[in-house]
């Protein structure tokens, strides 16, 4: 099916061609279940650490502290269940259902191990910081890290609302740092940065179910 | 031009390739709401991919509700990878003359 010369589509560019294979990443946002269900998720992190932090030592903390991390670690997977049956019930039936391409062996080794390098060097911050004093430096620094992480997938994903989280991110770091919060700093930064999330969230899923009605509702 | 492939060059058919090339699999109702034809341009458009080899389209059902799932064929990502190449070319011959 080759042709010779007839141009019956203006000639496309590679670019533009490329920004339209990026439109189906757009769409996991387009509804705001992943930001809220990351905000409950990074409030229920931040309240359960400085609930820990909050508790007289005694058995019962103890005990805390052994079940806590598991039910915390569990939560990003239930999140990530709650996030997809969401989807299948508002987000498919309006503007329709894709499954993303598979990343392959390699890009998902690669991001494994982006995970493990970033959570040893958070690992590494707690302990060299609590051996040199810096327990104020900590969330800030985070928020810092936080707020890039957000512009950059702003703008790998197109989505001009997660600056509007880069900014809190970076506006949570610096009020904390000027507090001198201490370590607990890094927890309230997931509270108010997961409160902020899920407003967010709850207000693009809002004003998607608006915009989106079901046929039935039509 | 001759590596210009005349089935993918037409606009709309290279709008749904474009973003089909994206996804592994997606439903009717998605491609409707992003390509923004209407559902008789669309099934028509799609008709001629899929006799082209390029897509294909399998009718099933989720729970009692149907569901028409489209995808990329192999050829169909080929011929796309091989148009975008194509035009490029064409783009950097054209700012070079």
């Amino acid at each position: 099916m080759q042709t010779s010369l007839h141009m019956e589509a203006p000639v496309t560019t590679p670019k533009e061609l490329r920004n339209l294979e990026d439109r189906p990443k757009r769409y996991w946002n387009v509804d705001g279940i992943p930001e809220l269900m990351m905000g409950l998720v990074w409030t229920l992190w931040g309240g359960a650490l400085l609930l820990g932090d909050a508790l007289p030592k005694s058995t019962g903390a103890r005990a805390y502290w052994l079940i806590v991390p598991s039910i915390l670690v569990l939560s990003g997977f239930v999140a990530n269940w709650a996030t997809r049956r969401l989807k299948e019930r508002l987000t498919y039936p309006r503007t329709g259902y894709l499954e993303y391409r598979d990343p392959g062996r390699g890009m998902r080794l690669l991001m494994g191990l982006l995970v493990m390098l970033s959570a040893a060097a958070l690992a590494a911050l707690i302990v060299t910081g609590r051996a040199a004093g810096m327990e104020h430096t900590a969330g800030p620094v985070l928020g810092v890290i936080l707020s890039l992480a957000f512009v950059v997938a702003s703008v790998r994903q197109k989505a001009p609302h997660f600056l509007a989280l880069a900014g809190v991110a970076l506006a949570l770091g610096v009020a904390f740092a000027a507090l001198k919060l201490g370590w607990s700093a890094m927890n309230w930064l997931f509270v108010w940065l997961g409160v902020a999330a899920s407003v967010v969230g709850a207000w693009r899923l809002r004003r998607y179910l608006r915009q989106h009605p079901t046929e039935a509702q039509t | 031009m001759s590596d210009i492939d005349r089935v993918i060059h037409e606009p709309a058919r290279l709008l749904i390739v474009a973003l089909l090339h994206g996804v592994k699999q997606a439903d009717f109702l998605w491609l409707l709401h992003e390509s923004g034809l209407t559902k008789g341009n669309l099934s028509s458009h799609l008709a001629k991919l899929e006799e082209s080899g390029y897509v294909e389209i399998e009718k099933t059902f989720r729970g009692k509700i149907p569901l028409t799932l489209l995808r990329l064929t192999r050829a169909g990502r080929s011929a796309f990878v091989g148009y975008r190449k194509a035009v490029g070319g064409l783009l950097a011959k054209g700012s070079g003359s």
